[in-house]
C-alpha cells in the first residue's frame, strides 16, 4: 500500500527548475518541463487525498506550500496556492 | 351463634367476558353465590387513626382458602381499598362509608385486614371490612369479591393471549424460518459466485477487508499516476502547439506523446481491473454481513419456535385446569377466590 505521505516523497524527488535559453529550449528541456508539470500534478493529486482524510488539513497544507514554492512554473503551483487560501479561510471561519 | 339472615341475599354470577370464543379445552367461568349471615358476636374495632372520621357499626368477615399470594397479590390493604372504590358496587355505599374510606392512615387497617389461620393442611386468611353500616357492610365484601374475581379474570385473559401468541408463532414461524433458509442459500450462492473471481488471500472477513482496503491504496496510487501522465500529454501538446518547434523535437514529441498514450491505456486496464476486484471485494463483504445476520434470525427464530412449542403445550395444561397453574409454574390466579362455604358473615362492632 502506498500511502499519500510516501508517494509524496517519491515524487518529491524531482529535478529542479528548468534554465530557459534565448535560442530556445532543447530536447532535454522539454523533457524536464514536461517531467516537472507531471510531478507536480502528482504531488497536487497526493495532497488533494490528504486533505481528505480527517485532520489531514496540516500535512496537505505543507503539500501545498511545497507545490507552489518549488513548482512556481507549473499549472499544478496555481491550483496549490488556490488550495492553501482556501484552508486558510476555512480556519478563520472555524 | 350465628344465624341466618337470609337463604340468599346476594348471587355474584359472574360469567367469563372473553373477547375470544371460549374454546373447548377452557373451562367456563363458574357461578358463584353467597350467603350473608348476621353474627350476634361483636368483633373489636381500635382507632388507631385519629383522623378517621366515624366509628364503624359493622364488619363483614369474609373466609379465603388458598395461598395468601395468589388470593392477594401481596397488595396492600389501602391498594384494595382503592379498588374497591372503583368498582360499581361502590357507587351504592353510604357518604358515610365513603368518608370513612377516604383517610388512608395506617395503611388503611380501619377499613380492612386480614389475618392468616390454618386449618389442618389448607390456609385460611379472614378478611375483616369495616362499615358504617350493615348494608355498607355487605356491599364491601361484594365488591372485594368483584375485584379478587376481575384480577382473576384479567390474569386469564393475559393466559389465553399468551397462548394464541405461541400458537401464531407455531402457525407462523415455519413458513419465516424456511424464507430465511432459502434467502441464506441465495446469499452463499452469490458469494461462491464472487469467490470464483477473488484475489483475496483468505476467505474470512477481516482478510477480504484487509484487501479491500490495499485495493483502495492502489487505486489511490493508479490514479495519481494517470494525473502524471495526463500532465505529460498536456505539456507535450502545449510544445507541439507551438510553432517554433524544431522538426527533430516534433518527431521526439510524437513519440513521447504515442508512449504517454500507451502508458495512460495501461494505467486505465490497471485501473479497470483493481476496480473491479475492489467491486468483488465490496460485494462478499456485504453478503457476508447479510448472510450472517440471516443465520441469526434463523437461529433466533428456532429458538423461539421451540420455546412456543413447549409453551403452548403448557399453557393449554394451565388453561384447561387453571386451579393447578402453579404446579406447571405459573403463579398468577386465574380461577375464582374461593370463600369458605361461600359465605360471609356480618358482625356488630364494639370499640376498644
Amino acid at each position: 500500500m502506498l500511502s499519500g505521505a510516501a508517494l509524496w516523497h517519491v515524487l518529491s524527488k524531482s529535478d529542479q527548475p528548468v534554465m530557459h535559453v534565448d535560442a530556445g529550449p532543447t530536447l532535454e528541456e522539454i523533457r524536464r518541463t514536461i517531467d516537472r508539470e507531471a510531478i507536480s500534478v502528482q504531488l497536487l493529486a497526493a495532497a488533494d487525498m490528504l486533505a481528505e482524510q480527517p485532520g489531514g488539513d496540516t500535512m496537505a497544507e505543507e503539500r501545498y506550500r511545497y507545490v507552489a514554492d518549488e513548482y512556481a512554473d507549473t499549472e499544478a503551483a496555481a491550483s496549490a496556492r488556490l488550495r492553501l487560501h482556501s484552508l486558510s479561510q476555512r480556519r478563520t471561519v472555524q | 351463634m350465628i344465624r341466618l339472615l337470609n337463604t340468599v341475599l346476594s348471587a355474584l354470577v359472574i360469567y367469563a367476558s372473553l373477547t375470544a370464543p371460549t374454546r373447548a379445552e377452557e373451562p367456563a367461568w363458574p357461578k358463584r353465590t353467597l350467603t350473608f349471615e348476621l353474627s350476634d358476636e361483636p368483633q373489636m374495632w381500635e382507632r388507631l387513626n385519629p383522623e378517621v372520621k366515624g366509628t364503624p357499626t359493622h364488619v363483614a368477615v369474609i373466609q379465603f382458602e388458598g395461598d395468601a399470594r395468589r388470593i392477594f397479590r401481596n397488595l396492600q390493604a389501602h391498594q384494595y381499598v382503592a379498588k374497591v372504590k372503583e368498582t360499581e358496587k361502590a357507587n351504592s355505599l353510604s357518604d358515610q362509608q365513603r368518608a370513612f374510606l377516604a383517610v388512608r392512615g395506617f395503611n388503611s387497617a380501619h377499613v380492612l385486614f386480614w389475618e392468616n389461620d390454618r386449618v389442618g393442611s389448607k390456609e385460611r386468611h379472614r378478611v375483616f371490612l369495616y362499615a358504617m353500616s350493615e348494608q355498607d357492610a355487605h356491599t364491601m365484601a361484594e365488591a372485594l369479591i368483584e375485584v379478587l374475581d376481575a384480577e382473576a379474570k384479567a390474569n386469564l385473559e393475559k393466559a389465553k393471549q399468551l397462548l394464541a401468541h405461541h400458537r401464531e408463532v407455531k402457525a407462523q414461524y415455519p413458513k419465516t424460518i424456511a424464507q430465511l433458509k432459502e434467502k441464506l442459500t441465495q446469499t452463499r450462492s452469490a458469494m461462491k459466485k464472487l469467490e470464483t473471481y477473488v484475489i483475496y488471500s483468505q476467505l474470512t472477513w477481516d482478510a477480504v477487508r484487509a484487501d479491500k482496503t490495499s485495493l483502495d491504496s492502489k487505486l489511490r496510487a493508479i490514479e495519481i499516476d494517470m494525473k502524471g501522465v495526463q500532465a505529460k500529454i498536456d505539456a507535450i501538446k502545449k510544445v507541439q502547439s507551438q510553432p517554433s518547434t524544431r522538426s527533430e523535437i516534433a518527431r521526439t514529441l510524437d513519440r513521447m506523446l504515442i508512449e504517454q498514450d500507451i502508458e495512460m491505456a495501461g494505467l486505465l486496464a490497471r485501473m479497470q481491473a483493481t476496480e473491479f476486484y475492489r467491486g468483488n471485494a465490496a460485494k462478499w463483504l456485504c453478503l457476508w454481513r447479510e448472510s450472517k445476520q440471516t443465520l441469526n434470525d434463523i437461529n433466533n427464530k428456532e429458538a423461539v419456535l421451540s420455546r412456543a412449542d413447549k409453551e403452548v403445550k403448557r399453557m393449554e395444561q394451565i388453561l384447561a385446569n387453571p386451579s393447578s397453574a402453579s404446579a406447571h409454574g405459573w403463579q398468577d390466579r386465574m380461577y375464582p377466590v374461593k370463600i369458605v362455604d361461600n359465605k360471609v358473615v356480618i358482625h356488630q362492632v364494639q370499640v376498644k
